[in-house]
């Protein structure tokens, strides 16, 4: 029979790393936690405009729907010098949907049981936890973490140090000794890491479905751009993802995967006036993004960022709408996912912008109608509704709803993760 | 298969008896009201369940979001993707394992039942008390016996001691109250040839010609068949055809055989009945003077609408002493109260009844002598006017194993009432008598809201009060039916510890009598033929069970 993470996890707090419990409650604050929605500003080129019927006729591009979720949760703290630091346990879920016959079914999952502690503080705050390395395979900068993820086995992370290497080629700082006593910091940390995992994991996932079904169109929850710099992390096939260091890895990963980012806190500088026209058929203004922006909503200039109102019709129905942008939804196209000519695979992020700009512009080009084609879908995929909060309802596809549903549901709860300590799990 | 898994959250705590789970969104799974399903915990728990309501649900809030939806309220959307659905189906434990009163603590699998399964629940009854009930559906292709698996009775809770008659309730016109009322008498029959106990079954006929061909069977099964689908086609429903020979199939393999029993059939009528040809050899019968006893004459007289006065019941009571078993007719008691016969007492303004002691006010005799005259023009069918004795059914003329239909129709209410009010009183006193022939009686009786209406007392409610509460230890059971059970008396209804409800009207089921229903009331008006609704007492819960039509009934 299996040993549960948890049990394995409850035998090294206990016994090894002499832990105190944390009481079982439910503090909203511990949950996963949800960005706000904020605004910013930046130069972005706009590379085209599309009128899209508002109901389009054709099939359904998308099969797969890709998600993540995560719950971290302080489970258990420890005296070093008597400081007391938490540490933190983070369940971390990514998986996809398939859909056939107008059916969303489960298509994979992989799940990860991570325990979040800075371990190298604490072993320089006091040498010996130098012996109490926690058990399980440690998710670090030397990468090969979705294969870690993949093997089921507890996880680790030190949140002491980054996951990405310096220039001196080791992993920076994150938290020093002395940080300890900022339990804040430390928190903040781990939650991070948490995220920074839950990204990996996603590459991890598409990278699954890039390899199994290769002409299939994936949308994703989220930017495209953010993840792309874990690549060398999540398995050395992918190294190059990240700065496009190897453009031919990212065209066969980028060519079938868009995004749908629902809180859109990057727009361009000239304004969004026309994709917030209330005209019947809605325009969709393509803009392609002058610097990267290393913000949760990252932006590059590989990608293409499409605007929509994505349901303008329900604005007016909406009287908790704060703003017009909140309905704003931005659908990130990667640059290979429109300009799929395998002859531009090593060579794709060369491509001038104003070459773009004119292939885009011609009707009858296949990166024109590509693009179309990509945009027709989206449009259709505005119905159904999907059940949820007022500002979501507004710019949340369903699939991606439905997908988030379902790997929700599937997360331990706050209780079983924080009862650790007091009770067997079976 | 797992089809479904136990849900437990705060909009659907789980109980005991009662918790919902969701299921597969898979069309093949086929999962309606009524269905058995198994629902396990990982530790060896087991409830056997019934399916008692269902819901299909999303996640969309109302009727706002879908409407938006559907590309505001555009009616031709077909959205890329479907609404994800979520059927949910509530539970009504029947078998628990271990047997306990706590709540499934988890979200156990949900599967059909199979034939072991509900085996469990026939382990409630010792296989020596186990009488076949009707059938639960557990498969979905019912024409395979297979899927039709038994659901019994426990004997002592039906015929007694434990326990004893059943209540069948259901809209008239529908065939279901007689004819289930039959198929548990043969299920019984055959019961007692097993427990060698001598049963016999008395059927009252009220109604057209519901057991006037009980003697009519089917040579053979082969051609029991033909009959089957011959009568499914000529009711236009040729689908119902297998699914009755699945159930006699099964009901065959659980030894009840009417066809191989070959239970005796006796038949007792009136003279002049015009239904006498529809019947084989049947006996008059028909009632004298000193063939009643005081209560016939009670319950023929007096009824909760014409009630009697003291002084009518002192005269009746007097004159019966004087003149039973003295040879004397229902003429010569109407002559004796006629008041030309009177003889009066002088000085005063009382009379005396010619060979009666005492003395009335001189209009009570007159009075007694118009009821008298009164049910005699209206019971010329089964009484004897002229002689004191006629041709009475009596205890001697019931055969073990045998059915016995009462020809009752068209007969008025008050040839019913003597009729109906001496045949029970009969065998009462043959269940008494020391060296009885006969074990067990079960007496079927429809439209017992007649016999035995909620309201006001009468001297034939009153013996059928007597008999139901006394059924138990005289070994007579009743099956009583009726369109209406909130116009039955409470005791007769409350003394039948097994119920069963088939289709009824919306209305009847507002009564507060229905609660032990719980959510399946609302499945009576949905009902359909041949499925009804048993609530016994050795299982926790009601349960929907199906019957096959009886084989007489398909007789081409």
């Amino acid at each position: 029979m299996a040993t549960d993470p948890l049990d394995l996890l409850r035998g090294y707090l206990l016994d090894n790393a002499g832990a105190s419990p944390l009481p079982p409650s439910d503090l909203p604050e511990e949950r996963a936690p949800d960005l706000p929605t904020a605004t910013s500003s930046s130069p972005a080129q706009e590379m085209a405009r599309l009128e899209i019927d508002p109901f389009p006729e054709g099939s359904a591009l998308f099969r797969f729907f890709v998600d993540g979720v995560q719950r971290t949760v302080p489970v258990a703290e420890i005296l070093v010098n008597k400081v007391r630091v938490p540490l933190h346990l983070s369940h971390l879920i990514v998986g996809a949907m398939e859909r056939a016959d107008r059916e969303l079914r489960p298509f994979k999952v992989r799940e990860a049981l991570v325990l979040l502690l800075p371990y190298q503080a604490l072993q320089v705050a006091d040498s010996a936890w130098s012996s109490r390395r926690p058990p399980g395979r440690e998710l670090g900068s030397a990468g090969r973490i979705y294969e870690a993820v993949q093997s089921g086995k507890l996880l680790y992370s030190d949140t002491s140090l980054t996951l990405r290497l310096g220039s001196d080629g080791r992993p920076g700082i994150l938290l020093q000794a002395g940080d300890l006593i900022r339990t804040g910091e430390v928190r903040r940390k781990a939650l991070d890491r948490a995220k920074e995992l839950l990204r990996i994991m996603e590459i991890g996932i598409l990278w699954e479905l890039r390899q199994e079904c290769p002409e299939n169109w994936i949308l994703l929850d989220g930017p495209v751009a953010p993840p792309l710099k874990y690549g060398r992390l999540v398995a050395p096939a992918l190294q190059g993802l990240e700065e496009i260091a190897r453009p031919d890895i990212a065209f066969d990963f980028l060519r079938r995967v868009v995004g749908a980012v629902k809180r859109v806190q990057i727009v361009p500088q000239s304004g969004l006036e026309v994709a917030l026209s209330s005209d019947k058929r809605p325009v969709l203004p393509i803009y392609r993004f002058g610097e990267v922006i290393e913000e949760d909503d990252a932006v590059t200039k590989e990608i293409l960022s499409a605007f929509l109102w994505l349901r303008r019709e329900l604005a007016g129905e909406i009287s908790a709408l704060w703003s017009t942008v909140s309905g704003l939804a931005r659908i990130d196209i990667p640059i290979p996912a429109v300009f799929d000519d395998p002859a531009r695979r090593n060579g794709w992020n060369t491509l001038d912008e104003r070459d773009i700009t004119d292939l885009l512009a011609d009707r009858s080009s296949a990166e024109r109608q590509r693009l179309e084609e990509i945009l027709r879908s989206i449009v259709t995929e505005r119905w159904p509704v999907p059940a949820s909060t007022v500002t979501r309802m507004l710019v949340e596809l369903f699939p991606i709803a439905e997908t988030e549903l379902w790997l929700t549901a599937q997360l331990r709860t706050v209780y079983e993760m924080r009862s650790v300590f007091s009770f067997s799990h079976q | 298969m797992t089809i479904g898994r136990v849900v437990i959250t705060q909009k659907e705590p789980a109980k005991p008896y009662e918790f919902w789970c969701w299921l597969k969104n898979d069309p093949s799974v086929n999962v309606e009201v009524g269905t058995i399903l198994i629902a396990e915990g990982d530790s060896g728990e087991k409830a056997l369940a019934l399916v008692e309501d269902m819901q299909s649900t999303s996640a969309a809030s109302d009727h706002l979001l879908d409407f938006y939806g559907s590309g505001y309220g555009n009616p031709d959307i077909d959205p890329p993707t479907r609404p994800t659905l979520i059927r949910l189906a509530k539970l009504r434990a029947l078998y628990r394992e271990p047997s306990t009163a706590s709540p499934p603590t988890g979200r156990w699998r949900v599967r059909f039942a199979q034939a072991a399964d509900v085996n469990l629940l026939a382990q409630r009854i010792p296989e020596r008390y186990r009488v076949l009930a009707g059938f639960l559906r557990v498969g979905s292709d019912e024409t395979d016996p297979g899927s039709w698996l038994p659901v019994f009775a426990h004997a002592q809770f039906l015929l007694g001691p434990e326990g004893a008659h059943v209540n069948i309730t259901g809209a008239t016109g529908l065939a279901t109250k007689s004819s289930y009322a039959l198929f548990l008498s043969y299920a019984v029959l055959s019961w007692a040839k097993k427990a060698e106990e001598n049963v016999a079954v008395v059927l009252f006929n009220v109604k057209r010609r519901d057991f006037l061909s009980l003697h009519q069977l089917p040579e053979d099964w082969d051609e029991a068949d033909q009959w089957c689908h011959q009568w499914a086609a000529s009711i236009g429903e040729t689908n119902l055809a297998s699914r009755v020979q699945a159930m006699w199939k099964q009901a065959k393999e659980q030894g009840v055989d009417p066809i191989a029993h070959k239970f005796p059939v006796r038949y007792f009528t009136y003279q002049g009945d015009p239904d006498r040809s529809s019947m084989q050899n049947p006996q008059i019968y028909s009632y004298g003077f000193d063939d009643l006893e005081r209560g016939d004459f009670e319950a023929a007289l007096f009824t909760a609408a014409y009630s009697s006065t003291d002084p009518q019941v002192i005269l009746l009571t007097a004159y019966l002493d004087a003149k039973l078993g003295q040879g004397t007719s229902f003429q010569t008691m109407e002559q004796d109260l006629d008041r030309r016969n009177l003889i009066k007492v002088s000085g005063s303004n009382e009379v005396q009844v010619r060979g009666v002691s005492g003395s009335w006010m001189s209009g009570v005799p007159p009075a007694l002598g118009r009821r008298l005259s009164g049910f005699l023009s209206r019971a010329s069918h089964v009484v004897e006017k002229n002689q004191p004795h006629g041709q009475p059914f009596s205890f001697s003329a019931l055969v073990p194993y045998g059915l016995h239909v009462i020809q009752l129709y068209r007969l008025t209410e008050e040839e019913k009432r003597l009729a109906v009010n001496a045949v029970i009183r009969k065998i009462s006193q043959g269940l008494e008598g020391p060296d009885r022939h006969i074990d067990r009686v079960l007496v079927i009786a429809d439209e017992l809201n007649k016999y035995a209406p909620s309201g006001a007392m009468s001297p034939m409610k009153e013996q059928i009060i007597d008999v139901v509460a006394r059924g138990r230890d005289l070994q007579l059971t009743l099956i009583g039916a009726q369109q209406f059970a909130s116009q039955v008396d409470d005791q007769v209804y409350g003394n039948s510890e097994t119920k069963v409800v088939g289709y009824s009207d919306e209305s009847e089921l507002t009564n507060s009598i229905y609660k032990y229903l719980v959510d399946l009331r609302a499945q009576v008006p949905n009902l359909k033929k041949g499925q009804l609704i048993l609530r016994h007492p050795v299982y926790p819960s009601p349960l929907i069970f199906w019957f096959p039509t009886p084989l007489h009934e398909m007789k081409p």
